[in-house]
């Protein structure tokens, strides 16, 4: 398993910025959200030769991009734009609907939630088009639901969007993310997984854990005296 | 009049730390404290783990481990440091 | 089937452990996963030794700055 940064962490943010904040936590890749909301620089807006032109920009030392996640109900010519841009960064296309007759030689996955029966439709439809599935799961999910899903997809899980993850995990009562990540790991799941608020997250918060404190806890302004406590404590022995 | 010294208790609460420094922050507090002193220890899980990287670095006779809150959200543990 | 590994750093404090520990149980005898943490996990190197005393094979494949890589395998009986 791989974990990445999806850019819905940071929209306003660059390449270069969201490229910084996955190399401080030490992540391999990016999810971009191609959104006219998001400044990455990907932008749906622009046509083919300026994409390409954008592409060529890229800071050298970039970040992977793992993924490119398209809006809802993309027409077939803009799927194909995309399609091209995914294969020249070596990213792959998460669908947000299924298309009838997707491009072939990029790798596309069909974006599911929670729910079993979703999960059943979005496998059926990739193992149709030899593609894969990308699970949105909320970190507050309920846990008995993991297998259900799990089992569906298990061929097809190429991707899955952690909800809630990052300074929001901290915060959870759910079991789900110990028992997700425990059943992925069994089942030698080689996909990504990438790391977004959950909806109403507090974007301060993500930006703060992003670039201004460390590790994977909720560390505050009391972790330094905590730790100036323990360690004078240590210097009084 | 005789005057009994309570032993010295260091209240740590390693809730806000991230869990990076955690163990180092814990074992900090624990080698400053002096024979017969008390760390009372705030923890957001159980911190069974420190009682047997404790047991494993100092010897079971070193310390005591009490448990005053088991969770569901706050773990409390008041850590003695035997005398000699 | 790709090698098991499993990244504890999303995991929230409270569930880390457990969720280890679990993954270890339902583990094959001779089978491992690897763990991906962002620092070393001793404390719960010392927690194996107690709780599945001479189960564990423990070896580090990475140990820093950022990442520490432990394969932990149930040992054959």
């Amino acid at each position: 398993m791989r974990l990445c940064l999806s850019s819905d962490t940071l929209p306003a943010g660059s390449l270069t910025e969201l490229t910084q904040a996955a190399r401080r936590r030490a992540l391999a890749g990016l999810e971009l959200r191609i959104d006219a909301g998001h400044r990455h620089g990907l932008d749906e807006t622009l046509c083919t030769i300026r994409q390409q032109a954008n592409i060529d920009c890229l800071p050298g030392d970039h970040m992977p991009i793992s993924w490119l996640l398209l809006p809802r109900d993309v027409s077939l010519v803009v799927l194909l734009i995309w399609a091209g841009v995914a294969d020249s960064l070596g990213a792959g296309l998460i669908l947000q609907s299924p298309v009838s007759d997707p491009p072939a030689g990029v790798k596309l996955a069909l974006l599911h939630g929670d729910d079993p029966t979703e999960a059943i439709q979005a496998a059926a439809w990739a193992n149709r088009h030899n593609a894969f599935t990308c699970w949105e799961v909320e970190s507050d999910m309920d846990p008995n639901s993991i297998q259900a899903v799990l089992s569906q997809t298990k061929v097809t899980l190429a991707h899955i969007r952690l909800l809630g993850s990052g300074p929001e995990a901290g915060q959870s009562t759910s079991p789900t993310t110990g028992m997700l990540m425990g059943r992925l790991a069994l089942s030698g799941y080689d996909g990504t997984i990438s790391l977004a608020p959950s909806r109403g997250a507090d974007p301060d918060l993500w930006r703060r854990w992003l670039f201004e404190t460390r590790g994977w806890g909720c560390g505050t302004a009391a972790q330094k005296q905590a730790r100036a406590q323990a360690f004078k404590l240590s210097d009084a022995s | 009049m005789i005057t009994t010294t309570q032993p010295a208790t260091e209240i740590l609460d390693v809730r806000p730390v991230e869990p990076k420094h955690r163990f180092e922050t814990i074992i900090g507090a624990w080698q400053g404290l002096a024979p017969g002193g008390v760390l009372d220890l705030w923890v957001d899980h159980d911190p069974q783990c420190m009682y047997y990287t404790l047991k494993a670095e100092y010897g079971d006779e070193s310390f005591s481990f009490d448990y005053l809150e088991q969770g569901p959200e706050t773990w409390r543990v008041l850590v003695t440091k035997h005398q000699g | 089937m790709a090698e098991k590994v499993l990244d504890v750093r999303i995991i929230p404090p409270r569930q880390k452990h457990p969720a280890i520990f679990a993954a270890f149980d339902a583990l094959e005898a001779g089978d491992y996963f690897v763990l991906v943490n962002d620092h070393d996990p001793v404390p719960l190197r010392y927690q194996f030794n107690f709780e599945r005393a001479g189960q564990v094979g423990w070896e580090y494949l990475d140990q820093g700055p950022e990442l520490w890589r432990v394969k932990i395998s149930k040992v054959k009986a």
